[in-house]
């Protein structure tokens, strides 16, 4: 009997520290936005296309802070989750940015080939013209060779 | 307590400045005015279609933000709304990445098309234009071969001229078999034609009538003897660009090169100063020598032209100098052949003439058509 809640009591503190352990993995709003934020300020690119959002993040951080200081816990916490909003917002506004620039780069690729590919048309087509008037040149020269 | 209320309400203020304080209804707050004007955008209603997850979640919480409005949590209900702003923003940038993505993967397979499309094109180019000039080229050999018109003794001036002629054709047929020979050291045709060539040089400097219709005979069996000694190769491989890259290698380092039925030529002048190979020639040399070890496949004819002596007459040693220059630059097949005055570009009585006729030929001999 006494070994079986030996066994729960172990079972039991092996959950909590389990639970404990993965609420410490995953950070609260404001590690996370303040995270983002941190890895966007080295890019001068994503400072360019989302300053906006970032500058939400930034003010709502700052006021969660305040909220939190003078004990208003519970609405600091909402706006920890929307600086954290404002955070990723910026974030996908840098990769669509990235993406879309990738895109303008791959069309200008590819303009620049249709370009070629007419060109190259072309050419072939006047080649195949010159080959005819060379064929038609040689059948005329055979014919005159094969008059007696 | 009361500093808690006045910490939240200063917290809050970017968001409530319209807000009237003390009012039995409070107004609705204008940052909830704002989500109901970004909702009835045209970039929401698309999000609507293409991320309506990130568009689902911010209705949530817009709901969440009336909901909170209703019960009287006003603070709770501005917090949520701008929340909610920053939904509908991630939900209109989320819509944009897919179409961005969708028309990056579109563009990519354009773009893989166009590529192939462009690669078939050049293939199909460089075979076509290998097979016009081989017509090309094969018309011109049988025009050449041609029968002519026999030409019948004529005056004495008109005798000097035909000899003038004969000799710069036989000399154009002796280079040609010579050309052809490098293209194919065992040819069996040419030496007879380069014999022939020799003793119409011979006829062409005694008394009698001028043997002009031999020597354009001579001429033509020689350039089909080059045509035929370089087919296998153009047949074999019809890139037309070897001869193309040579040229456009020699335009750049300015020697002005030209084409002609050899293959790629370039023109030096005043090669010699007492009697040795000058400075400035021996470094062109050593250029061109470098030039044709970068295109092996072109094997090297040198020709001098004097201002005097008849074609295949010593050349003092010039034409060995020549040989050993572009050797020493890299070149790996090469032969001089001495041409003396039987090629003048400009009449010799004119005044300047030898600074201008007597010259070096050197000609990058075409392996292809």
């Amino acid at each position: 009997m006494n070994r079986r809640k030996i066994a729960y009591w172990q079972a039991g503190g092996l959950l909590v520290l389990t639970l404990s352990g993965l609420a410490l993995s995953v950070p609260d709003a404001r590690g996370q936005a303040s995270a983002l934020l941190a890895a966007l300020a080295k890019r001068p690119e994503a400072q360019r296309v989302a300053s906006e959002s970032i500058g939400k993040a930034k003010a709502a951080l700052q006021r969660a802070e305040q909220l939190r200081n003078a004990g208003d816990q519970k609405h600091g916490t909402m706006l920890e989750e929307t600086a954290l909003e404002w955070a990723m917002a910026a974030e996908l506004l840098d990769k669509t940015a990235q993406a879309e620039r990738g895109l303008s780069q791959l069309q200008a690729r590819t303009t620049e080939l249709e370009t070629k590919v007419f060109r190259a048309q072309a050419l072939v087509e006047q080649t195949v013209a010159r080959r005819a008037r060379a064929e038609e040149a040689l059948r005329k020269l055979d014919e005159k060779g094969a008059k007696p | 307590m009361r500093l808690g209320a006045r910490a939240t309400l200063l917290a809050l203020l970017p968001l409530s400045s319209l807000l009237p304080l003390g009012c039995a209804t409070p107004a609705r707050p204008q940052v909830m005015v704002e989500v109901d004007r970004s909702r009835e955008g045209q970039a929401v209603v698309e999000a609507r279609k293409l991320a309506p997850q990130a568009f689902a979640r911010a209705e949530l919480l817009r709901q969440r933000s009336e909901q909170a409005y209703d019960d009287g949590e006003l603070v709770a209900a501005q917090v949520l709304s701008e929340q909610a702003l920053a939904a509908y923003l991630r939900a209109t940038v989320e819509a944009r990445l897919t179409r961005a993505d969708s028309r990056l993967a579109e563009a990519q397979t354009l773009e893989k098309q166009q590529a192939e499309r462009l690669k078939q094109l050049e293939a199909e180019q460089q075979r076509l234009s290998a097979e016009t000039s081989d017509l090309e080229l094969r018309a011109k050999v049988m025009r050449d071969a041609e029968p002519l018109a026999k030409n019948e003794p004529a005056s004495p001036e008109r005798e000097r001229a035909r000899r003038e002629a004969g000799r710069a054709i036989v000399t154009q047929a002796s280079l040609l078999c010579v050309a052809a020979r490098l293209v194919e050291p065992g040819r069996s045709a040419l030496g007879p034609l380069l014999a022939k060539g020799d003793e119409l040089r011979g006829k062409l400097d005694a008394a009698g009538p001028a043997p002009i219709d031999d020597a354009t005979a001579l001429r033509s069996d020689c350039l089909r003897e080059l045509t035929l000694a370089r087919r296998p190769r153009a047949q074999a491989s019809p890139s037309q660009g070897e001869s193309d890259s040579l040229l456009a290698e020699l335009s750049r380092a300015d020697f002005l090169p030209f084409r002609d039925d050899r293959g790629v030529v370039v023109t030096l002048r005043a090669v010699r100063e007492a009697g040795k190979l000058s400075a400035k020639a021996t470094e062109k040399l050593a250029e061109l020598g470098r030039v044709a070890k970068a295109h092996a496949a072109f094997p090297v004819l040198v020709v001098t032209h004097g201002k005097d002596g008849r074609a295949g007459a010593k050349d003092d040693g010039l034409g060995a100098q020549l040989v050993d220059s572009l050797k020493a630059g890299g070149a790996t097949r090469v032969e001089a052949r001495g041409a003396g005055s039987s090629s003048p570009v400009v009449p010799p009585d004119r005044a300047g003439a030898a600074a201008r006729n007597e010259r070096v030929e050197i000609v990058f001999v075409s392996p292809g058509s």
